[in-house]
């Protein structure tokens, strides 16, 4: 029984962590229709800034997210514009997107070796006191609860900017019907932008706890960071980012409980469970019909 | 008093890649007038509206609004003058009621709650659904909330694409009398139909056929001229 407290513990942190990965990724889809393949690199690139912060300046994660989400969400305005329209006036934005980010996610890789080197590096889980708590009788390490208390306060804060704020009306009028946005004086580019950098942001932001709470960072693991997401947006609903949450509990939950169970199934399942949800509900958990909004 | 021209469309030419689906077509909407684009399925008046608008940018031709010349405007901008089009999928089905209606005027706040009231004395059924989402709509519920929208949006000119499209005739009474409303508030519209209906509350008619304006004229001449009888209103 207490394995299975933990597994369920351990699964809701995981849940809430992957939820705050995927999420940018999916905002991007949902308003630009395209797939950021280097989305991954981003949380890496966010996760060796937020490492560095805390070995020269003693930052916590915590603490870092007040210049990981800013500049982060600068990089993603900057990025936006020579790459972005571009794509959008192709025949076929979603496959150029495919692409485009490919390239861009082995430049990003190829300058982490450059700038970081190939070794692992991690977060000192001594950053934060006491270094366990108990959680529903199950005991888990500070520094996974405090990543999913910041994953839930970053969600929170996404559902506030779509739904209570201007800007967000204008960047779900977007997702729905881009015609009608245009038509209602909606300047296209200037949301797409907005949301672009709080996807990277978002990355950057998770990339600041990935260490803690899953792999440790390297180059290379900014695929796998891709991967899952990826898995995840398109269990929750391609297009639809709350359904990223949706998407990151049910990942979550296969990988926590086969990690305890069926270790050696641990990668497999989660992906068992993707397939499974392509076949029988291409257009996602909380999906419409396929694209239809 | 010669009224003044809103929108002057000249010699437009438009298509979708490289099909050409519309050759040098020209119209005019003066101030306060409702102008009539009629025309069968298929006869370009969609893509006519779009070359306008700037959906489909125009392969030849230029249009000017309030004399300016915004041929090569992007939409939102053309929207933000005041231009507002509206056509059959003119809503945001994943939004509330409200929140369409709000949408439509995000350009345009002041006076908004007072346009709301005004939306919802004229559709009822609006006000009933305000918080629920435009999906959970009938089609002429949601052909009400079309033109609502564009009611909030205050236009400077209204472009309506095929609003009866998919409608009874009982709603689309009900869509003409919306119409009427905003053309007795001194809208200029520009309306494409292919039901002869709207006639009754148009100043002037156009006739697209096969991407050409074939007839241009007051209503009734359009009434009195033999090949327009027999197509639309099936006398002759």
């Amino acid at each position: 029984m207490s394995l299975f407290v933990d597994a369920f513990v351990t699964s809701m942190l995981y849940a809430a962590f992957f939820s705050l990965a995927a999420l940018g990724l999916n905002l991007v889809f949902g308003v630009m229709r395209i797939v950021n393949l280097a989305h991954g690199e981003f949380l890496v690139m966010g996760s060796y800034l937020a490492i560095a912060l805390a070995i020269h300046y003693g930052f916590n994660p915590v603490l870092s997210l007040a210049v990981v989400v800013p500049l982060f969400f600068a990089i993603g305005l900057l990025l936006y514009y020579p790459l972005v329209p571009r794509l959008q006036r192709s025949d076929d934005p979603e496959m150029s997107s495919f692409i485009l980010f490919f390239g861009v996610s082995f430049a990003m890789e190829g300058l982490a070796v450059q700038f970081f080197g190939n070794n692992y590096q991690e977060m000192n889980y001594a950053l934060f006191r006491p270094l366990h708590l108990n959680l529903l009788n199950s005991t888990v390490p500070t520094a996974w609860v405090v990543t999913a208390a910041v994953s839930v306060a970053a969600i929170v804060a996404v559902y506030l900017y779509l739904y209570r704020t201007g800007l967000g009306l204008k960047t779900r009028a977007l997702m729905i019907n881009r015609d009608e946005a245009m038509a209602n004086g909606v300047n296209i580019n200037r949301v797409s932008a907005v949301a672009f950098g709080f996807s990277i942001a978002l990355a950057a932001a998770a990339g600041s706890f990935s260490s803690l709470i899953s792999y440790p960072t390297s180059p290379s693991i900014g695929d796998t960071f891709t991967l899952i997401s990826f898995a995840i947006i398109i269990i929750g609903a391609l297009g639809n980012p709350l359904a990223t949450v949706l998407g990151a509990v049910v990942f979550a939950y296969a990988y926590g409980y086969t990690d305890i169970y069926l270790p050696n199934w641990s990668s497999i399942v989660p992906f068992i469970i993707l397939i499974a949800v392509i076949l029988a509900r291409p257009q996602g958990l909380l999906g419409r019909k396929a694209r239809e909004f | 008093m010669e009224q003044k021209a809103v929108l002057e469309a000249e010699g437009i030419s438009a298509g979708y890649g490289r099909m050409q689906i519309i050759w040098d077509c020209s119209l005019s909407v003066r101030e306060k007038e409702t102008v009539l684009l009629l025309g069968s399925n298929g006869s370009g008046k969609t893509t006519l509206m779009k070359g306008i608008m700037g959906f489909l940018p125009p392969m030849a031709g230029r249009v000017h609004f309030n004399g300016r010349d915004v041929t090569g405007m992007r939409v939102h901008e053309k929207a933000r003058l005041g231009i507002v089009y509206s056509s059959e999928s003119s809503i945001y089905t994943l939004m509330t009621v409200r929140e369409n209606l709000v949408m439509s005027s995000v350009y345009r706040r002041e006076g908004m709650e007072e346009r709301m009231r005004r939306v919802f004395e004229v559709f009822p059924d609006l006000r009933k659904y305000e918080k629920q989402r435009a999906s959970s709509l009938s089609g002429g519920q949601r052909k009400m909330l079309s033109v609502g929208r564009t009611m909030m949006a205050s236009p400077s000119l209204l472009m309506l694409d095929e609003p009866s499209s998919g409608l009874s005739p009982l709603f689309t009474e009900r869509i003409i009398d919306a119409l009427r409303v905003l053309k007795d508030m001194g809208i200029p519209m520009l309306i494409s139909e292919q039901n002869v209906e709207f006639t009754r509350i148009a100043d002037s008619v156009l006739v697209l056929d096969h991407g050409r304006v074939v007839f241009s004229g007051s209503e009734s001449e359009a009434e009195r001229n033999d090949a327009i009888r027999s197509a639309y209103f099936g006398i002759g």
